[in-house]
């Protein structure tokens, strides 16, 4: 038990550092000596809230959160395998995220990626430069509790407007929450497209995406 | 004609770091090359030699062909106005300022809150800059949001060629092909191909995505324009530690590589085709993801001015631009630096001015004060003359020990060319300026924003013409609907 605890730790340890190939050894090393993997997974979660901890705290910055994110990426990777539903289980909740069509810009969508992930959320990311079509399909198909469409040009925000109409024909709308952010896009847009939130900044989005699974809890 | 004054005074790179800088961008070009999603362009590249790859898209440019294509581009380019008075030329150090650009957002002239940019501010932007007497190149200051998308770049130059007859760099709007439509409205207006070619009243500014990416309309919408030979801004906006390294030599090279990447193919398509050279190297705000234009901002403006200047080309940079959310003190303080860093660094057009929180909003206010603050500069940039006159000793002993100059002809000369007389920075003793009601720079701005909109009259332009780019804009919106 105690060796037990010390892998997890030096794999928290190795996180900290962001040895992405060190960690997933390690990962690997711990479930070939029967480490429960929702320890292992704990363990990686909990450093992650850490690291956002510190985020907010403002003695780390956004490229420790990103390569802390990459890190957790490639561990969960190792580790989903070995994980008796497909689900994570200490999972926030899962995001599906892409950028609308006709949009190349992605860099802040990979940030909100990356700040999704510290805060624990399963995330899966579609890419960008994706038709409404993709987003119904791949939403079909993974039944996010979060759908988020970022847009980064005036004249593609309009895409939004059409994914969230698309899941209402889909009759999905209500199995999901959609939240959008981009530069021209503000809360009076998703008011006036019926999203259910806007996020200014990555960091903000994680805060709303969190608060938004807390409602949608209660919805249950 | 507008005249430019030299800038340039201030090099903050050394001669070796200039010419590290290009080697490092002509191996960039060379070894990693530029991904360019558009088929035509591949073809034309790899026909004069470029490795391509068709199906990753991605072509490694050899030196040479950078090379030649920067001697190929013009060293002087015209940027005209709808009037020639407002004609200007884009050349070695010669400093002019350009209101800019897309910001989403607008601080509302009547009740001073951000919202929504709508076609009536980009009319509006049009004629405040129209007015500023020290913007060389008036613009829209924000983008339009109550037009169809599928044709808001159209509307977009009808308000600003209708609100002002100075030149116009249109942003290229992200939506259907409306570029050959686009170079008609502007032929119309010019009275025919060959004129609008000799005199262009508006240039196109493409932005490649970083890291070193052409989208396949930014890459058509190079092609379309310089096939018709009109001037052709080809600038990235980079985020240091970002979208670019996070050193700022790092995001400079790779700056300079996007923007000589689309000069290769505008000279290829049609040699002597107007490039203006340039890079905007923002910061990502390691806090908060803005993307910041602070002190690094303007370190890199002024790098891309000697960038240009080694290569002989004409260039664009950012100023007058400010990350703060409202017109406060950090808006100016930021503003300045920056259009002082351009100046002295002899950058050809600073653009940004009137922007606000990072660009995502306009302000006319701080247009008007960026005007104040430019004709500084120019004063500034104007230098201190030195001659046996100006040295003036003569005037001096003729003035005799405790006397005065005030009656003296020496003063009469050369007041109007030595000294500035500003129109709205405060000069007024303080009774004075009390008894007029002791307003701020930002008051007095925001009347001469109203003001400028009442009674500042802009040349029309003609009956006819008005009627057929209407016609032309209500085809498109047609065609794009169907």
């Amino acid at each position: 038990m105690n060796q037990e605890t010390t892998i997890v730790e030096e794999i928290r340890k190795k996180l900290r550092e962001y040895e992405t190939d060190t960690v997933c050894s390690l990962v690997s090393e711990a479930l070939r000596k029967q480490t429960d993997p929702s320890e292992i997974i704990e363990g990686l979660a909990n450093e992650m809230k850490e690291i956002g901890d510190r985020f907010n705290k403002g003695t780390l910055f956004l490229f420790d959160l990103v390569a802390a994110a990459d890190v957790m990426k490639s561990a969960m990777k190792a580790l989903l395998p070995f994980m008796e539903n497909e689900r994570a289980p200490q999972s926030l909740g899962r995001f599906l995220i892409g950028t609308v069509e006709g949009d190349i810009h992605d860099i802040g969508k990979n940030i909100v990626v990356s700040f999704l992930t510290v805060s624990g959320f399963e995330v899966i990311d579609i890419g960008r430069d994706q038709a409404v079509e993709e987003f119904i399909q791949k939403a079909k198909e993974f039944k996010p509790d979060i759908i988020g469409a970022s847009a980064m040009l005036i004249t593609t925000r309009i895409q939004q407007k059409k994914l969230i109409e698309a899941l209402t024909k889909e009759g999905l709308r209500n199995r999901m929450k959609v939240m959008i952010g981009g530069a021209p896009t503000s809360r009076e847009w998703a008011e006036k497209i019926g999203a259910d939130a806007y996020a200014r900044n990555a960091a903000k989005a994680a805060q709303i995406a969190t608060k938004l699974m807390a409602t949608k809890e209660d919805e249950r | 004609m507008r005249t430019g004054i030299k800038g340039g005074q201030l090099r903050i790179l050394s001669k070796d770091q200039v010419s590290d800088m290009h080697l490092a961008v002509l191996d960039l070009l060379n070894d990693h090359g530029m991904r360019i999603e558009e088929e035509n362009a591949l073809k034309l590249l790899n026909e004069v030699g470029s490795e391509v790859d068709f199906k990753e898209k991605v072509v490694k440019f050899p030196e040479y062909l950078v090379e030649e294509a920067i001697r190929k581009a013009p060293r002087s380019v015209r940027l005209a106005g709808r009037v020639p008075e407002n004609d200007f030329i884009l050349e070695d150090k010669k400093v002019y300022f350009r209101v800019c650009g897309v910001a989403p957002n607008i601080i509302d002239l009547e009740t001073g809150l951000r919202r929504e940019s709508k076609i009536a501010d980009v009319a509006n932007g049009a004629r405040i800059s129209d007015g500023l007497p020290n913007i060389d190149c008036a613009n829209e200051i924000s983008a339009a949001n109550d037009v169809p998308l599928s044709v808001v770049g159209l509307y977009k130059q009808e308000a600003m060629m209708a609100n002002t007859t100075k030149h116009i760099i249109l942003a290229r709007e992200h939506s259907v092909n409306v570029e050959r439509i686009r170079i008609k409205m502007a032929e119309l207006v010019a009275g025919g191909e060959r004129e609008l070619r000799k005199r262009p009243l508006i240039s196109m500014f493409v932005e490649p995505m970083s890291p070193l990416f052409l989208g396949r309309e930014d890459t058509q919408a190079i092609m379309e324009w310089a096939a018709a030979g009109l001037p052709l801004v080809c600038v990235s906006v980079l985020a240091s530690g970002g979208t670019s390294p996070v050193t700022l030599a790092g995001t400079i090279v790779q700056g300079v590589a996007e923007s000589l990447a689309g000069n290769v193919i505008m000279q290829l398509v049609n040699p002597g085709t107007p490039f203006i050279f340039g890079l905007i190297g923002e910061v990502m705000d390691m806090r908060t993801t803005l993307l910041a234009k602070g002190a690094e901002t303007m370190l890199m403006c002024a790098a891309s001015a000697q960038l240009a200047h080694y290569y002989g080309l004409p260039s664009i940079g950012m100023g007058g631009a400010s990350d703060s959310n409202t017109l406060d003190t950090q808006a100016i303080a930021e503003a300045s630096m920056s259009m002082t860093m351009g100046a002295m660094s002899g950058i050809n057009l600073i653009q940004g001015i009137g922007y606000l929180e990072s660009g995502l909003t306009g302000s006319y206010e701080m247009a008007v004060i960026c005007n104040e603050i430019a004709g500084m500069l120019r004063r500034m940039l104007k230098g201190i003359h030195v001659n046996d006159d100006t040295l003036a000793v003569e005037t001096i002993t003729e003035a005799g020990h405790g006397g005065s100059f005030l009656g003296l002809k020496h003063t009469r000369k050369h007041f109007s060319s030595e000294h500035l007389l500003p129109e709205l920075m405060n000069r007024l003793p303080i009774e004075e300026w009390d008894s007029k009601g002791g307003k701020t720079l930002k008051e007095k701005a925001h009347e001469k924003a109203v003001s400028l909109l009442k009674n500042h009259f802009v040349k029309p332009i003609d009956e006819d013409v008005r009627k057929e780019i209407k016609l032309t804009i209500t085809k498109a919106e047609k065609s794009a609907r169907t």
